[in-house]
């Protein structure tokens, strides 16, 4: 047993020793002239490799990674198209980050081929690469991806190239007439014309909404949309050879689960707020408080498959956990809320916020909320400003929009769009969905608000009082029989004697 | 003899048995020592929280009460094994246990008898908690979801398997201390390995090739994914995580693989007696 | 009552138990020697299934282990060499508990008149670690009898106890054989032994060197018979007359002392003593010694014996 013990001891020691070991290797690998001067990084030792570039989707956009040869296993989201590159560049070691980087700069080869695909080992699918380009037309942050192969990538590219060429004369035009609204303005100031902000404002250009469409320039890459399961791809070059380090394993996967997540931003600490994923979680809150619930679709994956997908050289851990991956906000509504109104004479200057938010089938939401199993008046989804209080004083408030507006807050747009819940000491639980004008509940939109009345004050070590008494009391009730036991005996064994 | 009254002999000493081992545990000082280090240990996390949710007024989370709670639980339950481990192999150590054979006591009744005797304890403590556990939900106006009971459900489970566990290993063993440090090797281990796989995945192989790293890595990574099956703390954090997901078949799957587990250690440790003998 | 033929048990360094072939019956008091690491112990485990043996046939009660465990068990009572208790228990309560294994209907009245009878009464509630080492032992024979057993099984019942103690456990096991109890005694105390035993076996080195009554072993031992003749004068002629007696094996003349071997097939002294008489001597006194079971003892184990017979610490 000595030995046993003693032996893992020392396996663990050798363990923690072997890390030394190898940066020993690696710095044997290193120029000599380097390793003298202090400071420098050593110069890595790069060599060509075939690696696979991919533009992987991960729910939300696509993602550029490379695989080099050390890593086994591609990892792609089923039912959507990804774009696999086969590659020759230079891959270097790089160990402030312990991984592979690819130098494409230097070296960017094409390998002609195609890639075959196999599931259990049988050939299932023979690809070839295609021109294709990613775009977003909404902004990459904003809407969803769009992927052309072929003809139609070059063609989207063009149009894109025609919408920015566009774009860039309309902001031209836009300083050209500011440039000429500041000098009439001046002359109409200087010479007594103008007696009031609205005879400032109503002439004032409007700037371009920002230009939000983005495009890749236009690649070469094999797609593949495939659904869920593991197979082996690799890349049988013209001459009909498998290309060297080309055969890995593919594992495609999809989400377990869809629902709806929030952000949720606490009124007294707007710019910190938390991200709620796990439909079955809960939100716990401080009583006397409001929070503010902004909605956003959201799945669920094997965190090992997702994490390799979006870090293909990420540690391999045993890990049956899982992952909740924000996709998509609500989509904006088409009509603005925000439009010139004829009474007021009054517009935003800039982007323009979104109004109700819809999803795809064009249904509207408005947040249902039950309290103590009655249902509430439903919440509607409100544009949010906050206004910083002047001068000295910290702090700020939040103002519904129009409320902002109307206090003079004109020069901005709101801050954040989202359902106001306001949580009153009152208040026990209250539960909370997504409630579609359809009358609808939108599934995994739940959330039960738990208000929590308490602190974390020492009042809590009261519950310890239960096993020390019961301790006591069953020891001493213990000692207690022996003793009186002894007691009668000994009484009875003097009236014996 | 028929098999019969065979069993029901068996089942009258291993109850005889399981009162003894029962009246020890309940009426020593150590059980209630631990307990309340375990609670105490629980509300220092749900305190923790609490402040946070004071100070940033929002907390999402499943639940607060499931992390402190399972921490309780593993606390409880490595005692308690512990316990079935000092016990059994200090009854063979001097000689208790070849007293009891003197008389009609077998080597199943034995077994059952001194399992049953901590599950007993363990199913009484987990009330126990359950009540501690209201008096903390009031006392921070919290309330406890179904998954709290969920998770009690679960946990009886995998607290049955990691007691099983320890009679099996000192079944086995030669001596208190040799029992103590097979035990405790067992569950440092778990812990070693994975806090090992975890270092050593950070360390990229610099080469492709044959690598020392590589090779460790794979091996814990095997080692790794074998204690995921069988380690109860395992099934506990899985099972909780399922069950948090809804994932009521996964639940239930690790409620039943605890069970069959808990029972191959118990027939384990039977024969094991049997094998090991009863002297030392 | 227990029966094995060419029982053996074999140890990966030693050979702890050669072939033992013994016989116990019903009723009798069976006293089982030998020297330290003979595998007494061993054997006695075996007997009660707490080590399997390597080969061999055990029969309890007619029966084996495997047949029919529990029944065997209840007819069975142990003391043990070195008495166990469970520490939190008093002696009360360690009876109960052991009362209860036996499934003993009316329990309180049995433990307390077994508890009366070796004078433990007024003790009961306190925990055995507080006994004196007799006290232990006669809690440990209480334990044993519990269940009225058909057969009791002692490892050193008297080791350790002073004068008064062994006098006490030699009266309950005198007590046990009156009522028909099959006693079954591995022990060092001979003296003891020789007191209260029908048949004696003795193991040495694994082997079952003998199974037999005292006399039985003495005459295999020694086929004679010793008689210690005092006398008022010694004639000149008394060493030849002597030698002439052909029933006479040997004799030494030690002044007025005379020891003499005699043949024990048939009684010899009678002639004896009219040879003597005869011789011109006068016989003051005359007294037969058959050989001591220790004696009769290390003649069977050779000089392999240490500290025996005498009740000595192992």
């Amino acid at each position: 047993m000595r030995k046993f013990i003693a032996a893992i001891l020392l396996s663990w020691l050798g363990l923690m020793s072997m890390d030394t070991d190898v940066r020993i290797v690696a710095a044997d690998n290193h120029d000599d002239d380097k390793r003298d001067l202090p400071g420098l990084v050593d110069k890595t030792e790069k060599r060509e490799e075939f690696v696979y570039g991919v533009n992987a989707y991960n729910g939300t956009l696509y993602q550029g990674v490379f695989h080099p040869p050390s890593v086994d296993t591609i990892y792609l989201l089923a039912d959507t198209i990804n774009i696999i590159s086969p590659r020759k560049t230079l891959i270097y070691y790089w160990a402030v980050t312990n991984e592979y980087k690819a130098d494409f700069d230097s070296m960017n080869e094409d390998i002609p081929g195609t890639l075959e695909i196999k599931l259990k080992g049988e050939l299932v699918l023979t690809v070839e690469p295609t021109d294709y380009v990613i775009q977003y037309p909404e902004g990459i942050t904003r809407g969803a991806a769009e992927v052309y192969l072929g003809g139609a990538a070059q063609r989207k590219y063009g149009e894109w190239e025609e919408a920015l060429r566009m774009y860039r004369l309309d902001v031209s035009e836009y300083y050209e007439a500011s440039r000429n609204w500041r000098t009439d303005l001046t002359e109409r100031v200087q010479s007594g014309k103008v007696t009031s902000e609205d005879d400032v404002l109503v002439s004032q250009p409007m700037r371009p909404a920002d230009f939000l469409y983005s495009s890749t320039k236009v690649f070469r890459g094999v797609p593949l949309n495939l659904p869920p399961g593991e197979y082996d791809i690799q890349m049988r070059n013209d001459a009909g050879k498998i290309v060297a380090d080309s055969v890995k394993k593919l594992v495609v996967f999809q989400s377990d689960r869809v629902g709806v997540g929030y952000t949720v931003i606490p009124e007294d600490k707007w710019t910190t707020p938390e991200q709620t994923y796990n439909p079955d979680e809960m939100l716990y809150v401080r009583s006397d408080n409001t929070l503010y619930l902004d909605p956003f679709f959201e799945s669920e994956y094997n965190e090992q498959y997702f994490t390799h997908l979006e870090a293909p050289q990420a540690p391999n851990f045993v890990n049956f956990d899982w992952k909740w991956v924000k996709e998509e906000n609500f989509k904006i509504s088409d009509s603005s809320r925000w439009r010139r109104s004829e009474d007021a004479d009054v517009t935003f200057i800039g982007e323009r916020r979104p109004g109700p938010h819809i999803n795809d089938e064009g249904i509207a939401y408005d947040m249902q909320v039950v309290e103590r199993d009655m249902l509430q008046n439903p919440i509607e989804f409100e544009d949010y400003m906050v206004r910083q209080n002047p001068g000295k004083a910290l702090g700020y408030e939040i103002l519904e929009a129009m409320e902002g507006l109307s206090q003079g807050m004109r020069d901005r747009s709101p801050d954040f769009s989202a359902f106001q819940i306001i949580v009153r000491r009152s208040i026990q639980d209250l539960e909370v969905n997504l409630q579609g004008d359809d009358g609808a509940i939108l599934s995994g939109s739940g959330r039960t608000v738990d208000v929590v009345r308490g602190s974390g004050s020492t009042d809590l070590f009261l519950a310890l009082i239960l096993p020390i008494v019961l301790g006591i009391v069953m020891v001493g009730y213990r000692r207690y029989s022996l003793k009186i036991h002894r007691e009668k005996l000994a009484s009875a064994s003097i009236e014996n004697s | 003899m028929s098999d019969t009254s065979t069993m029901y002999k068996q089942i009258q000493t291993a109850l005889t048995i399981h009162r003894r081992d029962f009246r020890i545990a309940i009426f020593g000082p150590v059980l209630y020592i631990v307990t309340t280090i375990s609670i105490a240990i629980g509300i220092v996390i749900i305190r923790n929280y609490l402040n946070y949710i004071e100070s940033n007024g929002l907390y999402p989370m499943p639940d607060l009460f499931s992390f402190p709670f399972r921490w309780v639980i593993i606390l409880t339950s490595v005692y308690l094994a512990f316990s079935a481990v000092v016990a059994i192999a200090r009854e063979r150590e001097s000689g208790a246990m070849e007293l009891l054979f003197y008389g009609p006591v077998d080597n199943v009744s034995y077994v059952l008898g001194k399992y049953s005797a901590q599950l007993t304890v363990y199913c009484l403590l987990i009330i126990l908690y359950l009540i501690c556990f209201f008096i903390l939900s009031n006392i921070a106006g919290v309330q406890i979801p179904a998954n709290f009971y969920m998770m009690m459900l679960l946990s009886l489970f995998t607290g049955a398997y990691l007691i099983s566990v320890g009679v099996f290993v000192s079944t086995m063993s030669k001596s208190v201390r040799s029992a103590t440090l097979v035990f405790i090797t067992l569950i440092a281990s778990t812990l070693l390995i994975q806090a090992s796989q975890a270092w050593l995945s950070n360390i990229a192989p610099e080469s492709d090739y044959y690598n020392p790293v590589l090779l460790l890595q794979q091996l814990l990574g095997w080692i790794q994914v074998v204690l995921t099956w069988l380690s109860p703390f395992s099934y506990l954090n899985y099972g909780v995580n399922e069950m948090l997901r809804g994932n009521m078949t996964a639940f239930l799957r690790v409620i039943g693989l605890s069970f069959v587990f808990c029972i191959t250690f118990i027939f384990s440790s039977i024969i094991g007696l049997k094998i090991r003998g009863v002297r030392q | 009552m227990i029966s094995t033929r060419d029982l053996t048990k074999t140890y990966p360094e030693v050979e702890a138990v050669k072939s033992v072939t013994l016989n116990v019956r019903a009723g009798e008091v069976y006293g089982f020697l030998g020297p330290n690491g003979a595998g007494k112990s061993t054997t006695m485990a075996m007997l009660l299934g707490l080590v399997k043996p390597t080969s061999g046939q055990l029969s309890l009660f007619g029966t084996s282990l495997e047949n029919d465990y529990f029944a065997i068990k209840n007819a069975i009572g142990v003391v043990g060499e070195n008495p166990y208790f469970f520490d939190e228990m008093t002696a009360w309560e360690f009876l109960s508990f052991h009362a209860d294994i036996f499934m003993i209907e009316s329990k309180e009245n049995r433990i307390n008149e077994l508890m009366e009878n070796v004078g433990l009464r007024q003790y009961a509630n306190i925990r055995p670690s507080e006994y004196s080492r007799g006290m232990r032992q006669k809690l440990s024979f209480v334990r044993a009898l519990l269940h009225k057993p058909d057969l009791l099984m002692l490892d050193e019942p008297v080791s350790g106890l002073d004068p008064h103690g062994i006098r006490q456990i030699r009266g309950l096991i005198e007590e046990q054989k009156k009522s028909g109890t099959t006693i079954f005694i591995s022990s060092h105390i001979l003296s003891e032994i020789e007191r209260t035993a029908d048949r004696i076996a003795i193991m040495h080195k694994g082997k079952l060197l003998v199974e037999d009554n005292l006399d039985g072993l003495r005459y295999s031992v020694d086929q004679s018979v010793r008689v210690n003749v005092e006398v008022s004068n010694v004639p000149e002629t008394l060493s030849g007359v002597l030698s002439d007696i052909p029933h006479i094996v040997d004799h030494n003349i030690d002044g007025q002392h005379i020891e003499i071997r005699l043949d024990a097939t048939s009684d010899h002294r009678a002639e004896l003593s009219s040879a003597i008489t005869a011789s011109g001597a006068t016989i003051i006194g005359m007294e037969t010694r058959k050989a001591s079971l220790e004696e009769t003892f290390m003649t069977f184990t050779d000089d392999n014996v240490i500290g025996l017979s005498k009740g000595e610490a192992q």
